[in-house]
C-alpha cells in the first residue's frame, strides 16, 4: 500500500472513532473502528502491513489520553498481525466468518488490553468487566465487522486498479 | 529484504519497547513531551474540525425534523405573545420586589468561581477510559488538576494541558477519586445535615453509576442523599454537587459502607464545560 492511502485511512479511522463512533453507541458501547479497520487491513494487505497499521493507528489512540501510552499500540499491533496470519486459513467472504472473526478479535485486544492494565495497577474487575464490557462490546464489533471490511475491500480493489492501470500505461 | 531471525529479534525488541513506554508513563506527568504535545495539538485540530462539520449535520437534520414542531408551536407562542404585556409588568413588579427583599435580607450578589469556558472537541474512542479532549489549553490558564464543572455539578478534573487543548479525566473514570461529603435535607432543619464523609470512585463508563466508600461501619446514608465535594483531598473545593445516593450496601466484613451514587452530570450530554481556574476563591459564603 501506499504511503498517503495507508495515511489517509489512519486518520480516516481515527476520525470515524472520535466523531461517528460516540453517535452508535448502544447502552454506552461504542463499535470499536479502528480495530475493526485493522483487522479488514490485516486481513486484506498481510500480518506485517496489519502490525503497522494496529502499531501507528493505536499510538495515535494513545497520545490521546497522554497516560500508559503504547497499551492500544500494543494491543492493535497484535491483532492485525494476527489478522494477516489468519488470512490464509478463512473464507473471508462469508458473513458469518467476518462476524466470528470481528468478535474474536474484539473479544482477544480486550483481554489483552486488561492484561496489560491490571500489570500498571489500573483497577479492573475481570468478572464484570467481562459481562459488561468485553462481551456487549464483541457482539457490536461482529455485527459492524463486514461493513468495515467491505468499505476497506473496496479502497484495496480501488487501489489494485489504479496500480495496474499505472502499469500497462505506455 | 529483513532475514527472518532479525524480524523477529526487532518486533521483540518494539513489543519491549512498549511495555516499557506503558510502565514509564502510567502515572500522571507534570509536562508532555514536544513530541506528545505536537501531536495532541495535530490531532486535537483534525478532530475539532470534523467535530464541528459533524455538529453542524447533526443541527441541519434537527432543524429538519423540527420544522413541523415549529409550525405548531409557532401557533401556540402567537397566543401567548397576546399575553406578553401584563406579564412584563408583573416581572417588572416581581423584580423590583426581590432586590428590596435581597437587600433587606443583607444577600449579595452570588461569586462564582473564577472559570473558563471550554467545549469538548473529542471524548475517549475507546469503552475503558471515561476522557474528553477540550478546545482550551494553557493559552487560556488550565492548568493541571483544575477541577471542571457543568451547570448540574462537578463532571471531572484536568488531566494535562497543551497550549491549546486540555485533556479532562471524568468522576466515570476508574483513576478518578473525589472526597466527598455526604448530606441529607432533614425537615425542620435549616440546611442539610451532614451524615458522613467518604470517598467517591469511578467504575468505568459504561455503568455510569460511582461507588461510595465511607470508612465507618455505622454511617447513616440512605438512599436520596446528596453527594457533594467535601475539600479535604485539596483537588476539589468543597460545596460541589456530585451526585445522589441511590442504594447503599455494607461490605462482608461490615467496616466499609458502599453505595451506588448516581452522578450530577450527564457524561452523555457533556459539550461544553467550566475549568475552575482557581478554586480557592470558594463559592459565596
Amino acid at each position: 500500500m501506499r504511503a498517503p492511502i495507508f495515511i489517509a485511512m489512519i486518520v480516516l479511522a481515527q476520525v470515524m472513532q472520535g466523531v461517528v463512533a460516540p453517535h452508535l453507541a448502544v447502552a454506552r458501547l461504542k463499535p470499536d473502528l479502528v480495530l475493526l479497520t485493522t483487522l479488514a487491513y490485516g486481513l486484506l494487505y498481510g500480518p506485517a502491513a496489519g502490525g503497522r497499521f494496529g502499531l501507528v493507528s493505536g499510538l495515535l489512540q494513545d497520545l490521546l489520553l497522554g497516560r500508559y501510552l503504547g497499551v492500544f499500540a500494543l494491543t492493535r499491533m497484535t491483532a492485525g498481525y494476527l489478522a494477516g496470519v489468519a488470512e490464509r486459513r478463512l473464507y473471508r467472504e462469508s458473513l458469518l466468518i467476518l462476524i466470528a472473526t470481528g468478535a474474536a478479535t474484539s473479544i482477544f485486544a480486550d483481554l489483552l488490553f486488561m492484561l496489560l492494565m491490571g500489570a500498571t495497577g489500573y483497577p479492573l474487575d475481570p468478572l464484570a468487566d467481562m459481562g459488561r464490557v468485553i462481551l456487549p462490546a464483541a457482539l457490536y464489533n461482529g455485527l459492524m465487522a463486514p461493513l468495515i471490511y467491505r468499505a476497506v475491500r473496496r479502497i484495496r480493489r480501488w487501489e489494485l486498479a489504479r496500480t495496474r492501470t499505472e502499469e500497462t500505461r505506455p | 529484504m529483513i532475514p527472518v531471525q532479525r524480524r523477529r529479534l526487532l518486533s521483540l525488541l518494539l513489543v519491549l519497547s512498549i511495555v516499557v513506554l506503558m510502565s514509564l508513563t502510567a502515572r500522571e506527568r507534570e509536562r508532555l513531551t514536544w513530541l506528545e504535545e505536537q501531536a495532541v495539538e495535530l490531532l486535537s485540530s483534525v478532530q475539532r474540525s470534523f467535530s464541528l462539520a459533524a455538529g453542524r449535520v447533526e443541527r441541519a437534520v434537527d432543524d429538519l425534523s423540527g420544522l413541523a414542531r415549529a409550525q405548531a408551536e409557532n401557533a401556540v407562542l402567537r397566543h401567548r405573545l397576546e399575553l406578553l404585556p401584563p406579564l412584563e409588568h408583573q416581572l417588572q413588579d416581581l423584580r423590583a420586589e426581590n432586590n428590596r427583599l435581597r437587600q433587606l435580607l443583607g444577600f449579595s450578589e452570588t461569586r462564582p468561581f473564577p472559570t473558563v469556558a471550554a467545549r469538548v472537541v473529542a471524548r475517549n474512542p475507546d469503552n475503558w477510559f471515561s476522557y474528553a479532549v477540550l478546545d482550551k489549553g494553557a493559552r487560556a490558564g488550565i492548568e493541571r488538576n483544575m477541577p471542571v464543572v457543568t451547570p448540574e455539578g462537578l463532571a471531572g478534573r484536568v488531566v494535562r494541558t497543551s497550549a491549546n487543548t486540555a485533556t479532562i479525566l471524568f468522576l466515570l473514570d476508574r483513576d478518578s477519586g473525589v472526597a466527598v461529603g455526604i448530606y441529607r435535607s432533614v425537615p425542620g432543619a435549616e440546611a442539610p445535615v451532614l451524615k458522613a464523609f467518604g470517598v467517591v470512585l469511578g467504575q468505568g463508563e459504561h455503568g455510569a453509576v460511582l461507588r461510595l466508600r465511607v470508612f465507618a461501619h455505622d454511617a447513616q446514608i440512605e438512599p436520596g442523599d446528596r453527594v457533594v465535594t467535601s475539600g479535604l483531598g485539596g483537588v476539589f473545593p468543597p460545596g460541589l454537587l456530585v451526585g445522589e445516593v441511590r442504594q447503599v450496601e455494607t461490605d462482608a466484613y461490615d467496616l466499609v459502607v458502599e453505595a451506588e451514587v448516581m452522578p450530577a452530570v450527564d457524561f452523555d450530554r457533556i459539550t461544553e464545560v467550566l475549568v475552575v481556574i482557581d478554586p480557592v476563591a470558594g463559592p459565596p459564603p
